[in-house]
């Protein structure tokens, strides 16, 4: 197991994107009149590209822009203090192929409020992780 | 309880609401650009009412310190329901110091134990200038 410097397990891009595909909550960080800003959105990982919807506003702003955007998956327990992150750097682009489309509208991808957005895809470029083991916890063979 | 999917308005929570929030909360997000890309950083936080305090070792969120402006999210959403609420804080990024005043000293009493291993001798706070939060869905 490698550790980073502050003790944290290093994960793999396949063990990362293992843990995103079995999330479904992530969040995006874009830059919105030249501010940082994190949105919180319901995603869905459809084979290296995180897909989002979104209904027009600044999300879609910065992904019709190509947009570099950061995104990020993370499960954190605040009474055992463990969990694991991941963050992921890509190029955010709106889908427009009507393949590609229709091969979208069939995932399971859940929307909260806007059932008639765009469809956002962001590359998976840069990928890293992390794993926080409680204290006195060791790496289980899962 | 209203139909999963259906479309539902979103509740804007004033400031008062989102500070509330910000203090009975442990886990956020900090964002920052860094070189015009943005990242995210998840760390234990305590917001005291004043500043929202972190522990960190040399690196990205030290680097910015002090000279970059940066957003700051906490939420908490239920999937199988679609509800939830988020809150995002904006202000400068600034690590505290010995110099900076009483207030900021107070900082330092704060009880922000560091999750992960490393000195994280560094204490960083965030005060939340312009700060914006959202429901959705059953309350």
């Amino acid at each position: 197991m490698e550790l980073d410097r502050n003790g944290l397990e290093v994960l793999d891009r396949a063990e990362c994107l293992r843990l995103v595909a079995a999330s479904t909550l992530g969040r995006l960080a874009l830059s919105s009149g030249a501010l940082p800003l994190i949105l919180p959105v319901n995603f869905l990982l459809d084979r290296d590209r995180i897909i989002v919807r979104t209904s027009p506003g600044s999300k879609l702003d910065a992904a019709v822009a190509n947009a570099v955007v950061a995104f990020e998956v993370d499960d954190i327990d605040a009474l055992s203090h463990s969990g694991w992150s991941v963050s992921i750097t890509g190029l955010a682009r709106e889908v427009t192929d009507p393949a590609d489309v229709a091969h979208i509208a069939a995932l399971p991808l859940a929307h909260w409020s806007h059932a008639d957005g765009h469809v956002i895809a962001i590359s998976t470029d840069l990928v890293s992780g992390r794993r926080l083991l409680a204290a006195g916890q060791t790496r289980s063979a899962s | 309880m209203k139909p999963v999917g259906a479309r539902r308005g979103v509740e804007h929570l004033d400031r008062a609401e989102c500070l509330r929030r910000l203090g009975a909360h442990r886990v956020g997000r900090v964002g920052l650009s860094v070189g015009g890309r943005p990242e995210i950083f998840p760390v234990n936080y305590v917001f005291d009412g004043e500043a929202i305090v972190f522990r960190t070792d040399p690196g990205t969120k030290l680097d910015a310190a002090g000279r970059a402006d940066v957003c700051f999210e906490i939420d908490e959403l239920d999937h199988e329901f679609h509800s939830g609420w988020s809150v995002v804080a904006h202000g400068r990024l600034e690590e505290l110091t010995r110099y900076l005043g009483p207030d900021a000293q107070r900082g330092f009493a704060l009880p922000v134990d560091p999750w992960a291993q490393g000195l994280k001798a560094h204490w960083l706070r965030i005060v939340p200038g312009y700060v914006s939060g959202r429901r959705i869905g059953p309350a």
